[in-house]
């Protein structure tokens, strides 16, 4: 499964570090960052680069929350086949996705991947 | 009818992140009306947009000519943030009556015919032509990209 992050700052890029520390290199991970003096336009350009280079093969897409420009920019891309975007990623849902390379069904894989996100998130306080 | 809005911006991305996030929790914002002729006619974008929002905000999203009708509809300006793309549209708006006290410039990226002015905001010299001529008819203009950096005027030429 492809997937691309896409966030503000550089947090896409490092994500993919981080998630290389603990599942090792990956291939099908890319990262691409929105750095304050790019336009929504250059974002658009690197997207289709790579979608260009995918075919017709499924993509999830994760981006940083509703509403910002790098979710915007995906929108515009769901009408792709087997395309889908999740917003709010975090770390289990990148390690999540990378250790199921197996599931082909884009839509059972993403969620497996929204409950890896999901449960990873709690609050732990002194009894 | 209240005639001020919480805050008319030129803003070339529109809704964003700066404006789901920081503006609307700082200005209270419960409406946000998006004036633009190209967005107008195009459903799939609105639809982005409409997403782009918290679902507790609403969204307008209407032509320059439709601008006036709409602010007539809106009883609560004072939580009404607008938002318009460009200098020309809110010199459009404002030569078909549509109220401004007070114009915001948040964004506006590069092109090649625009310069850097303030920050990351780049603009053209027809456009700050335009913003003058906006400000010598008594309106405020502003550059404030988020509500913690503090406004910075528009310098008279």
């Amino acid at each position: 499964m492809n997937t691309i992050i896409i966030a503000h700052g550089s947090i896409a890029a490092s994500a993919v570090q981080s998630l290389e520390m603990i599942v090792g290199k990956t291939n099908n991970f890319i990262a691409i960052d929105l750095l304050p003096d790019d336009t929504p336009e250059q974002l658009h350009q690197k997207v289709k680069e790579y979608l260009s280079l995918l075919d017709e093969e499924p993509v999830l897409f994760m981006v940083d929350f509703i509403g910002g420009t790098p979710f915007q920019v995906c929108a515009q891309y769901l009408s792709r086949p087997n395309t889908r975007c999740i917003s709010g990623f975090n770390l289990p849902m990148l390690i999540h996705a990378a250790m199921s390379q197996n599931i082909d069904d884009i839509d059972d894989l993403v969620a497996n991947v929204l409950q890896a996100g999901m449960s990873n998130i709690k609050v732990f306080a002194p009894d | 009818m209240n005639d001020d809005w919480a805050l008319f911006r030129i803003d070339d991305r529109l809704i964003h992140g700066q404006i789901v996030t920081v503006w609307i929790a700082e200005l209270q914002i419960k409406r946000i009306l998006i004036i633009d002729d190209v967005l107008a006619e195009d459903l799939f974008l609105q639809n982005v947009y409409r997403y782009s929002a918290p679902p507790s905000i609403t969204i307008d999203i209407c032509s320059i000519k439709e601008g006036p009708e709409f602010y007539k509809s809106d009883n609560s300006t004072t939580s009404t943030m607008v938002i318009v793309r460009s200098p020309a549209a809110a010199m459009q708006l404002f030569e078909i009556g549509f109220p401004l006290k007070h114009i915001n410039i948040g964004a506006l990226g590069s092109t090649p015919e625009r310069e850097r002015y303030y920050k990351n905001i780049s603009i053209s010299t027809l456009e700050l032509e335009t913003l003058r001529k906006l400000q010598e008819y008594g309106i405020r203009i502003y550059f404030q990209r988020v509500p913690s950096e503090p406004p910075k005027s528009l310098e008279p030429s």
